[in-house]
């Protein structure tokens, strides 16, 4: 059980926000996670396209050996990426607690211009204590 | 639970077999060129019509009564056949009866489902700080799971979003019918950037092989 | 205590007799009456009322204060708006602080007068504040309740200067979703608190200068004080009064 990071990717694939949570993953320089965070971007579209039956959504969890990628994606266009250890059950309601936290920290803060990065001190604090405790 | 497709890719980047099961939304077939002979027959570029019997390729000699595909030249003029109106194929082979397209022809789709799963590759490698591999990554309606031999050989399959994970079984597919049929097989041609892998045996043995899985159902 | 005449006082009157549909609707945040009542697109958005219900919080009584809560996220949203409309338009943090001020002193003179009319209105020997403790203390408590649903946290003296009071909230409920950029740390958005307390006293008659200020503490990363700064004859006058 670890939370080794959280991107927050805004609707045109920008990376928005990105922190990384103790050791387990080695930190990138952000020039590498702006390019990851597009890659994501791209490959997440795709996903939803390759759909074998039925519609699809995008992929929703990605996963290596020992770790994964949590996507959460909004309904306005915003993505929330969460990455774990790969057990780790209670991932979805996190997400959803960080989306809770960016609409109240982050949307409703006059000092940030939407789609761009996300300079928020409470955003910060909020997401520290819901997070790195774990 | 149930097991959509089978795709696998040399080191060339280029599809040399595909197979599939279960699917209910099937890719057009490839426009020509697009794809390599001796990949998937239902798939291959359709031409205009003519005579479907001479779907035999000089070298592969293998009875077409039998049923099954077999490799199917990609400059055979002759060859006729609709993906939905094959009366071919292994058995496990999904009915004709799906009727839904994913609005991809099958080289498209093969060149996105590549795409994907090197740009995931290099993502978790990327990530990871180490020689990690990706595993899989699953939507709402499926699953993706990805096998990588040393030798560059990607073997790609589509499942149920909710199964376990398919590396063993992608693992045996490679350790069983892939060597026993395909590089010990003297008339296929491998890494030879011109043609696919697909004979009778290995689909056949590779139909086996999923249709064994614990939750392959119908 | 007597019941003075001051200039809010025909205001009052004017208020107290129309109709609860009057000008008076656009009072407090914790107020119900967020736009006005008859502007028929509202209401017919809001679907016309059903019998047996309750009635629809245009049309509630304006005594009424048990149910009269608006949502905390819409009040948030507009503010965060009114912050950013004020500051395409300032040149300057005391310039922002200023203007969110006069907005807020807008609000206070409508609290003050609601609050008057709903506590005493019915008593048949309405009385008035002209102590400035009492004062202070009703504000601290009537005015935070109404306006922000809570007390405020404190009450202190300044030491070094004896018209200075301030008035503490550890948590001001409108600023709790706000992130002051490091650039402009100074910037109190809860001057619109300090000029509903402004108006308040003012309207009291005890003309001040209030302002707000940003004192954070571990526990409370959004303590904020407002200080009120009292004229000279306010102090005069209770020497005066002792």
């Amino acid at each position: 059980m670890a939370i080794h990071g959280l991107w927050v990717i805004n609707k045109a694939g920008g990376l928005v926000y990105q922190r990384n949570f103790g050791d387990g993953l080695p930190h990138l320089t952000a020039n590498e996670y702006l390019v990851l965070a597009g890659t994501l971007h791209g490959i997440h579209a795709i996903t939803s396209r390759l759909s074998p039956s039925g519609p699809s959504s995008g992929a929703q969890v990605i996963e290596g050996e020992s770790f994964k990628l949590n996507v959460l994606l909004t309904h306005t266009g915003t993505k929330f990426i969460l990455l774990t250890s790969l057990v780790e059950p209670t991932v979805d309601a996190m997400l959803q607690k960080v989306y809770e936290i960016y609409a109240e920290a982050v949307m409703k803060n006059p000092f940030h211009t939407p789609e761009m990065p996300i300079r928020t001190e409470g955003f910060d604090a909020k997401v520290t204590a819901l997070l790195s405790g774990r | 639970m149930t097991i959509f497709s089978l795709y696998i890719f040399d080191r060339h980047c280029a599809c040399v077999y595909y197979q599939d099961w279960h699917r209910s939304r099937k890719p057009k077939p490839a426009v020509p060129g697009g794809t390599l002979p001796a990949v998937n027959k239902s798939l291959s570029p359709t031409t205009i019509a003519g005579s479907h019997v001479q779907d035999v390729s000089p070298r592969n000699t293998l009875s077409i009564n039998s049923g099954v595909v077999i490799a199917v030249s990609n400059d055979d003029p002759s060859f006729t056949q609709h993906p939905s109106s094959s009366p071919s194929g292994t058995g496990g082979q999904s009915s004709s009866g799906g009727g839904q397209s994913t609005g991809l022809s099958f080289d498209e789709e093969a060149k996105l489902v590549y795409g994907v799963v090197l740009s995931l590759r290099n993502m978790i490698k990327k990530l990871s700080g180490k020689d990690e591999q990706f595993v899989s990554y699953k939507t709402s309606a499926y699953k993706l799971h990805l096998y990588e031999t040393l030798s560059g050989y990607k073997f790609v399959m589509l499942s149920d979003p909710e199964a376990e994970s398919l590396r063993t079984t992608l693992h045996s597919i490679y350790a069983g019918p892939f060597l026993e049929y395909v590089v010990r097989n003297p008339l296929v041609s491998m890494d030879s950037k011109e043609r696919g892998i697909d004979n009778e045996y290995f689909r056949a043995a590779t139909d086996r092989a999923v249709k064994s899985i614990p939750f392959y159902s119908i | 205590m007597a019941y003075t005449q001051g200039n809010q006082q025909n205001a009052r009157f004017s208020v107290l007799s129309s109709s609860s549909l009057s000008s008076v609707e656009h009072l407090s945040p914790n107020s119900s009456r967020f736009s006005l009542p008859n502007t028929p697109s509202i209401n017919t958005t809001l679907g016309t009322p059903r019998p047996n219900l309750r009635p629809n919080i245009y049309d509630r009584h304006l005594n009424k204060t048990r149910t009269a809560e608006v949502s905390a996220s819409s009040f948030a949203y507009l503010f965060s708006e009114v912050i950013q409309y004020t500051q395409k338009r300032v040149s300057g943090i005391n310039d922002l602080e200023r203007r969110l001020n006069t907005l807020g002193y807008r609000v206070g003179m409508r609290v003050l007068e609601l609050n008057v009319w709903r506590s005493e209105s019915t008593s048949k020997a309405p009385k008035r504040e002209i102590k400035f403790l009492p004062a202070l203390m009703s504000i601290h408590t009537q005015v935070w309740k109404a306006v922000f649903g809570k007390p405020a946290d404190a009450i202190e003296k300044s030491v070094e200067n004896d018209d200075e009071y301030m008035i503490v909230d550890n948590d001001p409920p409108i600023t709790r979703n706000i992130s002051i950029p490091r650039d402009m740390s100074q910037l109190s958005c809860s001057s619109f608190t300090a000029g509903i307390v402004e108006a308040v006293l003012d309207g009291l008659g005890f003309p001040a200068r209030v302002t707000a200020h940003n004192t954070p503490s571990d526990t409370h990363p959004g303590r904020t004080t407002i200080l009120i700064k009292l004229e000279r004859s306010v102090i005069e006058r209770e020497e005066l009064l002792k």
